[in-house]
């Protein structure tokens, strides 16, 4: 990233913190305005609506290119020829352009990696004459490797997450798959921790760190759950020796000591920390060892399980917060119900989002005739996916 | 990621020590403001309400199951009982902690109340369903209980004061019409009733925007005014690309369906333009170019003249967009 970049990331950085601030009644409006205008804007940004649109349509013009190209040439390669001048397009807008998240960048950025993709396929095809399988599985580190350039050169933090996900794709391709993707993610956590809090890097550059962060966790996770090790999860990615390896007593007994231990210690270390990443993360984990633990052991039927789950998470919700509410400065140990500015518009529509996805009911298809599993016809306040 | 808060901002936490030196910021203001931007102070308010979501989704779900797999063992008048007396406890909490009655907006009592209010209003729905397949008082009439729950919901949202339990009444009383996501799909053309639901909702929501405008004008709850207008101009459009979408060789109306959606999608791009409105404009502007798509496409039989149109109409749109916003920019 060019230091005027930088500088402008951090000074947006300031601005949405003040901002934040002044929603959360921290500081007044007056005083949010005083520090917005000591940290000036410099760059061109487009509402989030703005935002998406472009994006759609940056990346249909993009990716129609592409596909125009390679009708005129009759072959993949173009993909490799739509790849300078798309490159060169989202550098300019970046740099000249100074735009940031309006979109359009983002788009083209879509359509570059796709492009980089087609003609790496090609490329490793045709013009190495590898077969089909190999050139597949030489995409992912191509891509991987495409979406960390997209992250290190133009900030855009989001394409970590696909960049991680391939490039832990990639190793568990190997013949010992499940044991390369858990010593890489053991080793990086350290590394991508330390580097998603790191002064001397950018907040964008930050914001990728932790997205590889969350993602190497989830990795470790599903190298070390029971359930994906007896089911050989891991073991049907690989490439040419899908063989279901037999584990070990021992193996099966560290597995399922870490499935119990892991979503522990990493929510353990998210409190200590107070890191909000590694909380969610642990919450998740924790949640899947439960799914685990009734995957092998029959306590009750689902739907106690459900319920009781359901009812702990509202009674967990419930008194945490009148323990945090009732501490000191309505907080402990660093943590408080408080807004602190966080939230808002984006939250509360995915908010509604999740609500409407999981309590509308079903519309009525058929009479009834009584009450048959896995219908879904019936129901009222979010009953109906289980009649 | 606007809703996560990095652990640390290293940046805002000089740029606190320069607004202190500066004299923008007082010492004793920006003490927690430090604090924050160090991650020695962090809110979990998004993770309770998230608790308290999935507390209720899960709920639910345990409360589907059981109606659906265990009738027998249990009974139904335990079970009709059970949700009854677990209903009508939250609705009383509710009803003890709800705050008065007001037509304008007022903040939540609490974290929980717009969960257990949903929670009590989930139930009380699983309650009518269970007695209306149970002992059918309804007869022929039986999805009339949606109807009935769209409105409990609405009221209670209303007199709570609740946006989501709003848009939960309005998607129930669509669903009730027989329209939700699934049914509106793009592929769900190929369904018998495929008219009749794609007539429903756009039916529902013309309801939808009205009410929504009606809202404003009326000054009562004008701030449920976004959520009746975004449900129905997405009932609108969903309906209208349905209909555009379905194959040529399947139903000769597609041409007409495909020139509606171009035409609402222009007319709500450029209501939204004017009020400045830019979910609205963006929905309009997605609409507007699927159909002008589909009617452009169909008649072309050359790949590459497809291909060129994508290109030419993407970076034409995405020109516009850039104008636009700079003129919003400039307006500001």
């Amino acid at each position: 990233m060019k230091t005027e970049w930088i500088v402008a990331e951090r000074a947006e950085a300031v601005r949405r913190a003040a901002e934040a601030w002044g929603e959360a009644g921290l500081v007044s409006a007056q005083d949010a305005q005083a520090i917005a205008i000591r940290y000036p804007d410099d760059r061109v940004r487009a509402a989030t609506p703005m935002a998406v649109l472009s994006f759609v349509f940056a990346a249909v013009a993009g990716l129609a290119v592409l596909v125009l190209a390679a009708i005129v040439l009759e072959s993949p390669a173009a993909g490799l020829l739509v790849v300078p001048p798309l490159a060169i397009a989202v550098e300019r807008l970046v740099g000249a352009g100074r735009r940031v998240r309006t979109g359009v960048e983002g788009g083209l950025a879509l359509a570059l990696v796709v492009c980089v993709a087609v003609g790496a396929f090609w490329f490793v095809d045709e013009a190495l004459g590898a077969s089909a399988d190999t050139a597949a599985r030489s995409l992912l580190p191509v891509l991987a490797v495409a979406c960390g350039l997209v992250c290190w050169r133009w900030g855009m933090a989001t394409a970590a997450a696909p960049g991680a996900c391939l490039a832990y794709l990639f190793l568990a391709t190997f013949g010992s798959g499940r044991w390369l993707v858990l010593g890489t993610a053991v080793a990086l956590t350290p590394v991508l921790s330390h580097g998603s809090s790191h002064a001397r890097l950018t907040p964008s550059h930050r914001r990728a760190l932790a997205i590889a962060l969350a993602v190497s966790l989830a990795a470790a996770y599903l190298a070390v759950n029971l359930h994906s090790l007896d089911s050989h999860w891991i073991e049907s990615l690989a490439w040419h020796a899908r063989h279901k390896p037999e584990w070990s007593p021992v193996v099966r007994l560290a597995c399922l000591a870490a499935t119990a231990l892991l979503p522990a210690a990493v929510l353990a270390r998210g409190v200590r920390t107070r890191d909000r990443l590694l909380l969610w993360c642990g919450a998740v984990m924790l949640a899947a060892s439960c799914v685990t633990v009734r995957a092998y052991v029959h306590v009750a039927p689902a739907w106690v399980l459900l319920v009781l789950a359901g009812l702990a998470c509202l009674a967990a919700a419930l008194l945490l917060q009148r323990w945090l509410e009732r501490g000191r400065g309505a907080e402990r140990g660093g943590f408080t119900p408080a807004s602190l500015g966080e939230g808002g518009d984006p939250h509360r529509l995915a908010e509604t989002a999740a609500v409407l996805a999981t309590l509308t009911p079903g519309a009525p298809g058929r009479p009834p005739e009584g009450f048959r599993a896995g219908g879904g016809e019936f129901g009222g306040g979010g009953a109906s996916g289980g009649f | 990621m606007g809703w996560y808060a990095p652990r640390v901002q290293p940046e805002v936490a000089r740029a606190i020590a320069y607004l202190v030196r500066a004299g923008v910021l007082a010492p004793e203001k920006a003490a927690p403001l430090l604090r924050v931007a160090r991650g020695e102070l962090v809110s979990v308010r998004v993770e309770l309400r998230l608790l308290l979501w999935a507390g209720v989704s899960l709920t639910m779900a345990g409360v589907g199951l059981l109606l659906g797999q265990n009738l027998a063992q249990i009974g139904p008048l335990t079970i009709a009982l059970g949700l009854g007396l677990a209903s009508a406890a939250c609705l009383a909490w509710v009803a003890w902690q709800g705050p008065p009655f007001s037509w304008g907006q007022q903040p939540s009592p609490s974290l929980a109340f717009d969960y257990v209010l949903l929670l009590g209003v989930s139930l009380a729905g699983a309650e009518l369903a269970f007695i209306e397949v149970r002992w059918a008082p309804l007869g022929g009439r039986w999805p009339i209980h949606l109807l009935v729950l769209s409105l409990l919901a609405a009221a209670l949202a209303v007199r709570y004061d609740s946006r989501v339990l709003f848009s939960l009444a309005l998607t129930t009383f669509a669903a009730w019409r027989g329209v939700t996501a699934s049914s509106l799909s793009l592929f769900a053309w190929e369904r018998t009733d495929a008219w009749v639901v794609r007539l429903n909702a756009l039916a529902c929501g013309a309801l939808f925007v009205a009410l929504g405008a009606l809202l404003v004008r009326l000054g009562r709850k004008p701030h449920f005014e976004p959520v009746a207008a975004h449900l129905g101009w997405g009932l609108l459009l969903g309906a209208l690309a349905q209909g555009a979408l379905q194959p040529a060789h399947r139903d000769a109306t597609w041409a007409v369906w495909a020139a509606e959606v171009l035409l609402a999608g222009l007319g709500l791009a450029v209501h939204g333009w004017r009020e400045r409105r830019l979910s609205l404009l963006a929905m309009g502007v997605l609409g507007a170019y699927l159909g002008l798509s589909r009617l452009a496409v169909e008649p072309i039989h050359d790949d590459r003249a497809v291909a060129l149109y994508f290109v030419v109409t993407g970076a034409s749109l995405v020109a516009a967009l850039s104008l636009a916003q700079r003129r919003l920019a400039e307006r500001r």
